[in-house]
C-alpha cells in the first residue's frame, strides 16, 4: 500500500503529481472506476473527508451592472456569480505548499468568473481579460494592495499578483464598478470552495484533529474543531465565528 | 444677495439634512448593510441602489478665481453630499437620479448652500446589450468624452479641462454686451473684462458636463458607439438654464470609434440657441460647435484629449468663433496612487467692432494643472490640484494660481 499512500492526489494540491504504476492493472481498473463515478480522491489509509453545509448569507445583488455614462461596455454584462464559501483547515503541521501553484482567475462578461477563489499562501493568480474592452483589476485591501493597470484580452502572459499573506482579498474593477470578488489567502495546504447552496466535500485530508474554517465574506465566518478519521466521511457542523484577517 | 441667509435657503438646509439622514439611515437599516435592505425591498426582477457620497474641496488662490468658480475670497470651502438612486427593471428599464446639496453647482453660486436635482434619467434598452439606448430626463452631454468621467472619484483633477470651465465673452442674458460698441469697449478696457464680472451673465463653451434635459439615442455596436441627444440649451448655456422647456431645443450628436480596448477616438458636433429662455432673438442666436475626442490607455497610462471649435451668432458683431483644446495624461505610480497633468489653451477669433473694425472678444486664455489623487480605500479618495491659468489680457484676465484639496467618500 505504500504506493498508494504516497500517491494520493489532493484535488486542490497543484502541485502534487499523482504516479501510476504503469503495470499495476488492478490499480488502473481502480482509477478507472473512481474516474467515472466523478471520484477524484483516492481512499488512502490515512486520509479522510469531511462534508458540510455552510450557511452562505443572502445574495446581494450589489451595483446594478449598467453604464451610467456609455463607453465603457461594448458587449452584454453577464450575470454575477453566485456566492460561494472559502472551506479550509488549519492545525499543526499544515502549511502553504512550499512551491504553490499559479492559478487564472479571469473576467468574463464583465463580471468575475467565480465570487471567491480560495488558493494556499503564496500563489500566483493571473488574471485574463476574455471581453472586449478593458479591465482594471486592483485590491486595495490590508494584506494585499495591488492594481493592475488597464489590460486587454490579448495580453500574454496575463497580469498577474502574488496573494503571500493569509487573509481575505477584496476585488474590484476600476473601470466597472459593478465586478466585485474575493480571494481568500490560505496557510494549508486542504482547501476548497462550496457550491452555491453551501456544500462542500474536502477530501484527502490525512487523519487528526483540525480547525476547520469557511469564510463567505469579511463579516461570515465560521469554525469548528473536526477529527478526521481515516477512510471515514465525517460531517462537520459549522459555528459562526468572529471574522479573521 | 450672495451670503444673505434667507427663508429659501433655511429650507434647503433643511432638505439637504433629511437627504443625509435618509442617506446614512439607508447604510446603517440593516445589520447586513443597506444592499441587503434594498434587495428585501426590491419587486422580483428588480434592483435597487442607493448611494450616499459626500465630499470636500478646499479652494485657495488669486482672485478672480479661474475657471467657473464663483467666490470672491481667497479661499472657499466647498463640501458637497449627494445621494444616488438607481433601479433597474430586468434587463430593460433602468433609471437613475442624483440630487446634491452643496454650495452651488460651481463653488460659489449658493454660499448658503442649495439642493439640486442635478441628473434624472429613465432608460429603455431593447435588448439586453448596448446596441440601442433611449432615454429621457436629465443628464450629461453627449458631446465630447470627458463627461464620462466627471465624477468626483472618476476625475483625476478637481476642475473641468479649460473648454468646460472658463467663462468667455458671450453674454446669454444681455444680447447687447456682444453689440460691436460693447466689444470694442472691452477690448480697449473702457469697460470691465468678462473675468471680473458676474459668471452668472456669462457663458462658457462647454459649461462642465451640461445637464440639460432632454431625451437621447445612444448605444454600441461592435467598435463603434454612436449617441444623439435633443436638449432644452445649448453647450455653453448655465446651469440655471438646464431646467427650461424644450422651446428652442438644442441638438448634439457623437459618433466613436473603439478599435481596439486600448484607443477610443470620437467626433461630435451640436447646434443650438445659446441665449436664456425668455431673452428676446433666442431663436435666431446658435451656437454651433465640433469636437474631436481620443483617448489612448495601458497599463499605467491614460492619456486623453480633445479639440473643440465654436462659433456663436451675435446681432451685429458677425460669428464670433473660438478654439480649445486640451490634452491630459494619468499615470498610476503605485496602487490607489496617481499622478496628473494637464494642459489646455482656448483661442479665440475677431469680431466687428465699432466702425467695422476688429475687436478681439475674448482674450485668449491657457491653463496648466498638476494633479494627485490617493485612494485611501476603496471609498475615500484625496485629491489635490494645483493650475495656473493665464491669458493674452493685459490686466483683468483669469490669471493666477489655484489650489485645491479634496476628500471624497462614498458607500
Amino acid at each position: 500500500m505504500d504506493h498508494l499512500k504516497k500517491s494520493v492526489w489532493h484535488p486542490h494540491r497543484q502541485d502534487q503529481t499523482f504516479a501510476v504504476p504503469l503495470l499495476d492493472l488492478p490499480l488502473v481498473r481502480r482509477l478507472f472506476t473512481w474516474w467515472i463515478l466523478g471520484s477524484v480522491t483516492l481512499p488512502a489509509a490515512e486520509t479522510g473527508t469531511l462534508t458540510g453545509v455552510v450557511p452562505l448569507p443572502a445574495r446581494r445583488t450589489g451595483r446594478i451592472a449598467i453604464e451610467k455614462y456609455a463607453g465603457s461596455i461594448s458587449g452584454k454584462v453577464g450575470p454575477a456569480p453566485p456566492v460561494v464559501a472559502a472551506v479550509w483547515i488549519e492545525g499543526p503541521g499544515l502549511a502553504a505548499p512550499a512551491k504553490p501553484p499559479r492559478v487564472s482567475f479571469s473576467q468574463k462578461g464583465y463580471q468575475f468568473t467565480r465570487s471567491l477563489l480560495v488558493v494556499p499562501r503564496g500563489t500566483v493568480v493571473e488574471f485574463p481579460n476574455e471581453d472586449p474592452d478593458y479591465h482594471n483589476i486592483f485590491s486595495l485591501s490590508r494584506i494585499l494592495r495591488f492594481d493592475l493597470g488597464r489590460y486587454k484580452k490579448s495580453e500574454t502572459p496575463p497580469p498577474s499578483a502574488t496573494f503571500d499573506r493569509s487573509g481575505l482579498v477584496r476585488l474590484q474593477c476600476e473601470i466597472h464598478e459593478h465586478m466585485k470578488a474575493l480571494v481568500r489567502v490560505v496557510d494549508s495546504p486542504h482547501f476548497t470552495t462550496s457550491d452555491p447552496a453551501g456544500k462542500f466535500t474536502l477530501a484527502g485530508v490525512p487523519a487528526g484533529t483540525y480547525t476547520l474554517h469557511a469564510q463567505a465574506d469579511e463579516k461570515t465566518l465560521w469554525r469548528s474543531t473536526v477529527t478526521v478519521l481515516p477512510r471515514r466521511l465525517t460531517p462537520v457542523t459549522l459555528a459562526p465565528a468572529s471574522p479573521a484577517p | 444677495m450672495k451670503g444673505m441667509p434667507s427663508h429659501g435657503s433655511s429650507i434647503r438646509l433643511g432638505c439637504f439634512s433629511l437627504a443625509i439622514f435618509l442617506s446614512f439611515l439607508a447604510a446603517t437599516v440593516a445589520p447586513a448593510g443597506p444592499g441587503a435592505w434594498l434587495d428585501q425591498a426590491a419587486p422580483a426582477g428588480w434592483q435597487l441602489d442607493l448611494r450616499p457620497s459626500a465630499e470636500v474641496v478646499g479652494w485657495a488662490g488669486d482672485t478672480p478665481t479661474p475657471a467657473l468658480l464663483d467666490f470672491g475670497e481667497d479661499a472657499f470651502l466647498a463640501p458637497r453630499f449627494s445621494l444616488e438612486a438607481a433601479v433597474a427593471a430586468g434587463d430593460h428599464w433602468f433609471g437613475q437620479a442624483t440630487v446634491r446639496l452643496d454650495r452651488g453647482f460651481d463653488a460659489g453660486e449658493s454660499p448658503d448652500g442649495a439642493l439640486r436635482l442635478d441628473e434624472a434619467i429613465v432608460r429603455w434598452r431593447p435588448w439586453a446589450d448596448e446596441r440601442l439606448n433611449v432615454q429621457i430626463g436629465k443628464f450629461p452631454t453627449v458631446f465630447g468624452a470627458w463627461v464620462g468621467q466627471h465624477d468626483f472619484f472618476d476625475d483625476p483633477f478637481l476642475l473641468p479641462p479649460l473648454p468646460y470651465a472658463q467663462i468667455i465673452g458671450i453674454n446669454d442674458r444681455d444680447p447687447a454686451a456682444l453689440a460691436p460698441r460693447a466689444l470694442a469697449a472691452r477690448a480697449g478696457g473702457e469697460a470691465p473684462p468678462v473675468a471680473a464680472l458676474s459668471k452668472q451673465n456669462w457663458a462658457s463653451m462647454i459649461w462642465g458636463p451640461s445637464y440639460a434635459a432632454g431625451a437621447a439615442l445612444f448605444g454600441s455596436v461592435s467598435t463603434v458607439d454612436y449617441a444623439a441627444e435633443i436638449k432644452n440649451a445649448s453647450l455653453s448655456s448655465h446651469p440655471d438654464d438646464w431646467d427650461s422647456s424644450l422651446h428652442d431645443p438644442a441638438l448634439s450628436l457623437r459618433l466613436g470609434w473603439r478599435p481596439d480596448a486600448a484607443w477610443a477616438l470620437g467626433a461630435s458636433a451640436s447646434r443650438g440657441p445659446y441665449l436664456s429662455p425668455g431673452v428676446a432673438g433666442r431663436d435666431d442666436l446658435l451656437q454651433s460647435a465640433l469636437g474631436v475626442d481620443v483617448r489612448w490607455a495601458h497599463h499605467d497610462w491614460i492619456l486623453s484629449g480633445e479639440w473643440i471649435a465654436s462659433e456663436f451668432e451675435s446681432p451685429a458683431a458677425g460669428d464670433l468663433r473660438a478654439m480649445g483644446w486640451f490634452g491630459q495624461a494619468r499615470w498610476k505610480a503605485a496602487p490607489g496612487l496617481w499622478l496628473a497633468g494637464r494642459a489646455g489653451l482656448m483661442t479665440f477669433g475677431e469680431a466687428r467692432g465699432l466702425g467695422g473694425r476688429d475687436v478681439e472678444w475674448t482674450p485668449d486664455v491657457w491653463r496648466l494643472e498638476a494633479a494627485a489623487g490617493w485612494r485611501l480605500t476603496p471609498r475615500l479618495l484625496a485629491k489635490a490640484s494645483y493650475s495656473f491659468t493665464g491669458s493674452s489680457s493685459d490686466g483683468g484676465g483669469p490669471d493666477g494660481h489655484l489650489f485645491g484639496l479634496g476628500l471624497g467618500w462614498r458607500l
